[in-house]
């Protein structure tokens, strides 16, 4: 407060203010202005413009969350709970029933087998009966000589 | 950017490609959908119950045409008026899917055959009984090889056109 009252207000009025002080002013204000209308303009034409930054990062998410997707629905159909075969369903709950089944499927191979036995026991004896026959005009030649 | 976009196309194909590899399936599982064909499915779990069960004055099948290795069975049989649906379609599969013909037999009308497919880890017997009135396809599937199966049959014969 001391040196507030050691201030000669009435000589700061008196202080000479240098020629062109606000011109200048007003031009570097005037410039600040433009330099600000400038930087404005840019954002908004590099927003707006294709290929930008900003539009490649939007492309960027939906593909990667379309890729997450993918990933989880392939995820979720090898998922066995998920995965029902009609075809590979018991068709019998009951045991008995389905013992029936097995015990006739089991009878259809057997009686296969036996089919295709009997066959090669057919061929078996006719080759058996030519066998002999050869073995037995050998013999007789053996005994001629 | 590009690598990016490959990154994730690369990802989407393998999990397309693991899809694809799960996905074999039994040929015959087709005829489960059908309405004039008798469809029968017998799982692993289901003969593991039928091995157990043990009825009085019948035959038990605990050592039975390698019931351990037996994976499941599927008995496909024809209705009246239905042999032709049957007889074109699992004959087309027989054909398409390469299996070896290891028996064909044709006895008083009654023609037999009996194909097999190693496939990987499993093989597949299927036995097809045939006349002119219906047809019954029987396919086996097993957890080994074929040669490492042995069936064993019975001397006596089994009349299962009964």
């Amino acid at each position: 407060m001391e040196r507030l009252r050691h201030l000669n207000l009435k000589k700061t009025g008196e202080t000479e203010i240098p020629k062109g002080l606000e011109e200048r002013l007003s031009m570097k204000i005037d410039q600040w202005a433009a330099e600000d209308e400038n930087t404005q303009a840019r954002h908004t034409d590099t927003t707006m413009q294709p290929g930008s930054r900003t539009i490649r990062f939007r492309l960027v998410r939906i593909i990667s969350a379309a890729a997450c997707i993918t990933l989880i629905a392939g995820f979720i159909s090898l998922w066995p709970e998920y995965r029902t075969n009609k075809a590979q369903q018991d068709t019998f709950d009951d045991p008995k029933l389905a013992r029936e089944e097995v015990l006739k499927a089991f009878q259809l191979m057997e009686y296969s087998l036996n089919v295709g036995r009997e066959h090669l026991e057919h061929a078996e004896e006719i080759t058996n009966k030519s066998n002999n026959t050869l073995y037995n005009a050998l013999e007789t030649l053996k005994t001629l000589q | 950017m590009k690598r990016i976009i490959v990154k994730h196309l690369f990802s989407v194909l393998l999990v397309f490609i693991c899809t694809a590899t799960y996905a074999q399936k039994n040929p015959f599982d087709k005829f489960a959908d059908s309405e004039n064909l008798k469809y029968v499915y017998v799982s692993k779990q289901m003969i593991g119950l039928v091995k157990d069960l043990h009825l009085p004055n019948v035959v038990s099948i605990t050592n039975y045409h390698n019931i351990d290795e037996l994976c499941s069975i599927q008995i496909i049989s024809s209705g009246k008026g239905s042999i032709g649906e049957l007889k074109s379609e699992a004959w087309s599969i027989i054909k398409k899917e390469n299996f070896q013909p290891l028996l064909q037999a044709n006895s008083a009308g009654f023609k037999t055959h009996i194909y097999c497919k190693d496939d990987k880890k499993k093989c597949f017997v299927v036995i097809i009984d045939e006349t002119k009135v219906e047809m019954t396809v029987c396919v086996f599937t097993y957890d080994c090889q074929l040669k490492d199966l042995h069936i064993q049959t019975t001397t006596t014969k089994c009349n299962s056109h009964q």
